[in-house]
């Protein structure tokens, strides 16, 4: 009987005993650190794509304006010439394809303009899509730290998540990434302010 | 047009326009310069059509599974208080009776 009772009793020490390793908490909790330093790495390179694009955009609509102006400029200088034409339908024909060259040139010239617009926007709409889907990554880790923080979450979580029963060489492994991730990130920073 | 086939066409016109007399040379040259600001218009079209490539889950989605695993957790919490108790009894009743 004093057997049977030891063992239940070693059986209830073991149970108690299957709280979250140690290491499997302060992973979680590092993990809301390593999405943090993504987060803002991403947002860093976001800012800087939005920052080119708008700089190729407003290039790009300069270069239109200043092609869309010589054509026209050409064309009043051909116009000037069919005065010299004596032949009446002759000039009228020629006028005629000047008026319609110079309508077309501003028709392209609008929706070349609108379509860069549009290419422009859809730009930060996606980018912007990028930012809200990070933060709530980060959520879902905030949400997962709650319950791995807690007394009873068990060892089967360590091991699934990291495939073996210990995470100190693990945590030490992400934990050099952190700083070059830091340190590119801020030097993209910079080289957008010196842009700028 | 595709950027390929504008820069295509620029070229065949160039070399032509060249090679005419006015009134046709103005005309080709505009028709140059309109090949031109199409090609001006689409500078940002690749990197849109890269970027639509990134698909991020459904955020509602998201929200539903964080609401869920939050209420899972809020019933195991209850589970496990219960359980907790139980086992507290078991071991003085066990550790008494050695």
């Amino acid at each position: 009987m004093t057997y049977y009772k030891l063992f239940l009793l070693a059986l209830v020490f073991v149970i108690s005993g299957c709280a979250t390793p140690l290491e499997v908490k302060q992973l979680s909790l590092k993990q809301l650190d390593y999405l943090t330093v993504l987060t803002d790495a991403v947002t860093i390179q976001s800012e800087g794509l939005i920052l080119i694009a708008e700089k190729l955009k407003q290039q790009s609509e300069g270069n239109m304006s200043c092609h869309q102006q010589n054509s026209i400029d050409r064309l009043n200088q051909l116009m000037t010439t069919t005065v010299d034409l004596t032949d009446m339908s002759e000039r009228r024909a020629l006028k005629q394809k000047i008026l319609a060259q110079a309508t077309e040139i501003n028709k392209v010239t609008a929706a070349s303009r609108q379509k860069l617009a549009l290419d422009f926007k859809a730009i930060k709409i996606k980018t912007q899509q990028l930012q809200v889907y990070l933060k709530k990554i980060k959520e879902v880790q905030v949400v997962l730290n709650g319950y791995i923080q807690s007394q009873k979450a068990g060892e089967q979580l360590l091991s699934s998540s990291v495939g073996h029963t210990s995470v100190d060489g693990f945590l030490g492994t992400i934990n050099t990434y952190i700083p070059l991730i830091k340190l590119a990130s801020g030097e993209l920073a910079h080289l957008l302010q010196v842009k700028q | 047009m595709t950027e390929n086939e504008l820069q295509r066409h620029i070229l065949a016109l160039t070399s032509l326009a060249s090679t005419l007399l006015e009134p046709e040379r103005t005309f080709k040259r505009n028709e140059i310069d309109l090949f031109k600001i199409q090609l001006y218009g689409m500078v940002l079209e690749d990197l849109r059509m890269n970027l639509a490539k990134i698909t991020p889950m459904d955020i509602t989605e998201i929200d539903r599974a964080i609401g869920a695993s939050l209420q899972a957790t809020q019933n195991q919490a209850i589970a496990l208080q219960t359980f907790d108790v139980g086992i507290s009894v078991l071991k003085t009743v066990l550790v008494a009776s050695l």
